[in-house]
């Protein structure tokens, strides 16, 4: 089993190895003929074109050779010959199969020599006019030259065109040849236009005389190879020197090649065409992969191609070009050029509005949170005084049985003296000493029940808290002398220990005061079910740094340790009919003047109520 | 002042409604002494003295209540007039309970006190002439021998001669020998008034075997 799949992988592999090394396709040759200098732009555009296309038919299949025989500039017979010599022991060894002649005078000297050259092998003209073929079979590129529809081109562009100065050489036989269709077609124009003509002009010559063109000129460049005086010049740089300096627009035909040399346009073959066209002759000839296809002849024919950037230089219409011009280096627009740019740039403008947008809407909402602080921070503040006060309301309703007893006492006293006196008056037995002793008593008594009316008042007062100046021992001793018959009431005796010069502090007494009231009524509550003995509740007052502090001392049951904390939270009573708001509203309350409040254990029984408060700071 | 006035005794720890009250029985001619605590007093003559007891109810120390248990525990029976503030109500009918005389709300007006320590004084007056009349039965009961006291003791029952005799196991004569001695040394007009006498100083009549 395993053996004879391994003989099947064996087989499998000899075969597909034996079919690759069959399947090499034999390398083809192709010799391109070119007549001007090796970097001639028209060279250069026909090349490219052509190596591209045959490139991509037979990827690396085909051999090219150039050849750049330069005849145009050496008109030496002898020359000529030596170069055929030259050229057939070159290539005696590597015959190309085919051969691609590139304009008329390569074409030319192919056909002249080929008998004796490479007998038998196709030979392909391109760039050729008909007249070229001179009735020859070969398959060729042929391009067709009009000057005379740049003529009428020019004369639509610039309506008041009055002079025309064609420019360019007559010394090889396409320039000559170019030139006398020039003057043929220039006839046709002649009743509107003057024609100048400049021929073979050096190019320094022609740049200074074409600086000082008249108004309304234009200049017609067909081409030069060389001057007068036989110097040999590529024709695009000729063109794009005269383009600099002329005042005028120039027009030119033959080729692109010439676009982008500062040419404003015209019909031009167009030499991607030429060289793509040329390769798919070669593809036909080379047979094989070619489909079999008779190769046929292509003809070229020139389109209208003009230069943007001139165009606008000279401030043509394009309007006025011929219908189904090719515009070339239009100008990129701006959106084209800087598209990401402009993304970017707008992607940034909206992520920074957004990001303002964002902040500004952040800010509002913190100002808007701000002012709902505030409007918290007041009512928490008004219902923290609201709190407080309703809280001092139910102490004193817890004090009603005290505070009436308070006012029933001097009421009392007074009752009782004012009818003493009026019994000595009836009894004539009133004396003066003792009426006076009378009431002595009864105004005595009076501003004491006023007294316990005006701290009652102040207890239930609602208002703003107020911030004074305050002295603990003075607070404590006020609500010492309001609660001493709840004291009495509940047999509780206070022991009073008050530190002498105590600093003031900054505070709302009334708030203060109602500290030290719960404190003392949980006190006295607290030590209810004590011995009479036992019930003594210990008020001190001290100075600990920089705090006043007072301690109300029971003797009760005490506070849990675990409750020392909690019994502050509100709504934790121990009382029956507690709220548990009291201890609370202490919190409350000294928390506001920057104090503390804390329960410990009393040493001996019962539990500690500390308060600290800041001392007043001297400013 | 007549120092064989009764003496009012007024106890309260306020000094405005202390010499408020002080000087309103003044003024209506009473003896008063005025004392701020239940201590103060006990510790003074006048705990003996007094025909009458101002007292509050809420006093620092002893209160009110305490110092009427205390005086009944040592078999003092001052009439007490109690004085309660507002809301002292329950313990000052407590206090009537158990056997004060009236209670006066503050602020109190003088026609209310002064009702109040007529009636106190009326009782005082009341019971020291209770205490007089025991004080002459007793000296009477003292002359009667024992046998005419075991007669006396059947004789409030209502029984008559015979069946006292037959409950002291005696002859029916010696019993109505007995009978007009009691009566003669009692200084009795009839039994009906011996039974009064006996009532008043607590003589309980025998236990009658047969019942």
């Amino acid at each position: 089993m395993n053996r004879s799949w391994f003989v099947r992988i064996a087989l499998v592999v000899a075969l597909w190895m034996g079919g690759g090394v069959q399947a090499a396709p034999p390398v083809k040759r192709v010799l391109l003929l070119f007549s001007h200098h090796r970097l001639n732009p028209t060279n250069l555009a026909v090349h490219q074109a052509f190596q591209s296309r045959l490139s991509e038919r037979f990827p690396g299949q085909v051999e090219q050779d150039t050849e750049n025989i330069d005849i145009t500039n050496a008109k030496d017979p002898l020359y000529e010959n030596e170069l055929f010599e030259f050229l057939k022991n070159k290539y005696a060894s590597r015959k190309p199969d085919a051969i691609v002649a590139v304009t008329p005078v390569s074409y030319k000297f192919a056909r002249k020599n080929r008998k004796e050259f490479f007998p038998n092998v196709p030979l392909v003209g391109c760039l050729v006019r008909p007249e070229d073929l001179g009735g020859s079979a070969d398959p060729s590129v042929i391009s067709a030259f009009t000057h005379k529809k740049n003529l009428e081109a020019m004369l639509r562009l610039m309506p008041r065109l009055r002079t025309v100065y064609i420019v360019g050489g007559d010394r090889s036989s396409i320039e000559s040849s170019f030139l006398g269709s020039i003057q043929r077609d220039a006839e046709t124009f002649k009743e509107r236009v003057a024609f100048r003509y400049l021929v073979n002009v050096p190019p320094e010559e022609l740049n200074r005389e074409a600086a000082h063109f008249p108004a309304d000129s234009a200049v017609y460049y067909y081409f030069m190879g060389s001057d007068r005086n036989g110097m040999s010049h590529i024709p695009r740089d000729v063109l794009a020197g005269l383009a600099r300096s002329a005042n005028a627009p120039v027009f030119s035909g033959v080729t692109d090649s010439f676009m982008g040399a500062g040419v404003v346009g015209g019909y031009m073959v167009p030499l991607d065409d030429v060289g793509r066209l040329a390769a798919d002759i070669v593809i036909d000839l080379l047979g094989d992969q070619g489909g079999g296809r008779a190769p046929v002849s292509q003809s070229v024919p020139s389109v209208p191609i003009f230069d943007a950037r001139q165009i606008r230089r000279w401030g043509f219409s394009e309007d006025a070009l011929p219908p189904g011009s090719r515009i070339l280096f239009r100008p990129p627009s701006f959106w084209d050029e800087y598209r990401a740019e402009v993304f970017a740039v707008v992607f940034l403008i909206i992520m920074q509005g957004g990001l303002i947008l964002f902040l500004w809407v952040e800010l509002k909402r913190r100002q808007k949170a701000e002012h709902r602080l505030k409007d918290t921070q007041r009512e928490v503040m008004e219902s923290r005084t609201a709190l407080a006060h309703a809280t001092r309301v139910s102490t004193l309703g817890a004090l009603a049985t005290t505070i009436a007893h308070e006012i029933n006492q001097p009421l009392s006293g007074i009752l009782s003296n004012a009818q003493a006196a009026l019994r000595f008056i009836d009894s004539g037995k009133a004396n003066p000493d003792e009426m006076r002793a009378i009431f002595t008593d009864i105004v005595k008594d009076d501003q004491r029940a006023a007294g316990v009316i005006r701290r009652v008042r102040a207890l239930v007062k609602k208002g703003p808290p107020m911030a004074t100046t305050v002295s603990v021992n003075d607070v404590v001793e006020e609500v010492l002398d309001f609660m001493k018959s709840d004291l009495r009431a509940h047999h509780v005796r206070p022991a009073v220990l008050l530190a002498p010069g105590l600093p003031t502090v900054i505070a709302d007494p009334v708030q203060l005061q109602q500290v030290f009231l719960n404190l003392i009524l949980n006190g006295i509550e607290a030590m209810n079910g004590k011995t009479v003995p036992k019930r003594v509740l210990t008020i001190e007052t001290g100075r600990d740094g920089s705090e006043v502090w007072a301690a109300v001392r029971d003797r009760g049951d005490g506070i849990a340790t675990e409750k020392l904390k909690s019994v502050f939270e509100p709504f934790s009573t121990t009382k029956p009919n507690g709220l548990g708001l009291g201890l609370s509203v202490c919190v409350t309350i000294v928390t506001a003047h920057g104090g503390r409040i804390w329960a410990e254990p009393n040493l001996g029984g019962g539990a500690v109520f500390h308060v600290a408060l800041p001392i007043q700071r001297r400013s | 002042m007549n120092e064989s006035a009764p003496l009012i005794v007024v106890v309260d720890d306020d000094p405005s409604v202390r010499t408020g009250l002080c000087r309103l029985l003044r003024s209506a001619g009473r003896r008063v002494q005025s004392f701020i605590s239940a201590e103060e007093f006990m510790a003074s003559d006048s705990l003996f003295q007094a025909c009458c007891l101002l007292l509050d109810l809420r006093l620092p120390g002893l209160t009110g209540t305490e110092l009427q248990k205390e005086l009944k525990r040592r078999g003092l029976t001052t009439p007490i007039v109690f004085i309660t503030g507002h809301g002292d109500i329950a313990t000052g009918v407590q206090a009537m309970k158990d056997g004060a005389v009236d209670f006066l709300q503050k602020p109190i007006d003088d026609k209310d006190l002064l009702l109040a320590v007529d009636r106190a004084l009326e009782r005082d007056r009341h019971r020291k002439s209770v205490d007089q009349k025991k004080t002459v039965i007793q000296g009477r009961l003292a002359t009667l021998t024992p046998a005419e006291n075991a007669a006396l003791r059947w004789m409030i029952t209502g029984q008559l001669n015979k069946q006292i005799a037959r409950n002291l196991g005696v002859k029916e004569k010696t019993i109505r020998v007995h009978r007009g001695r009691v009566l003669h040394k009692m200084d009795a007009r009839s039994v009906a008034e011996l039974v009064l006498m006996a009532h008043t100083v607590n003589i309980n009549p025998p236990e009658d075997p047969k019942e």
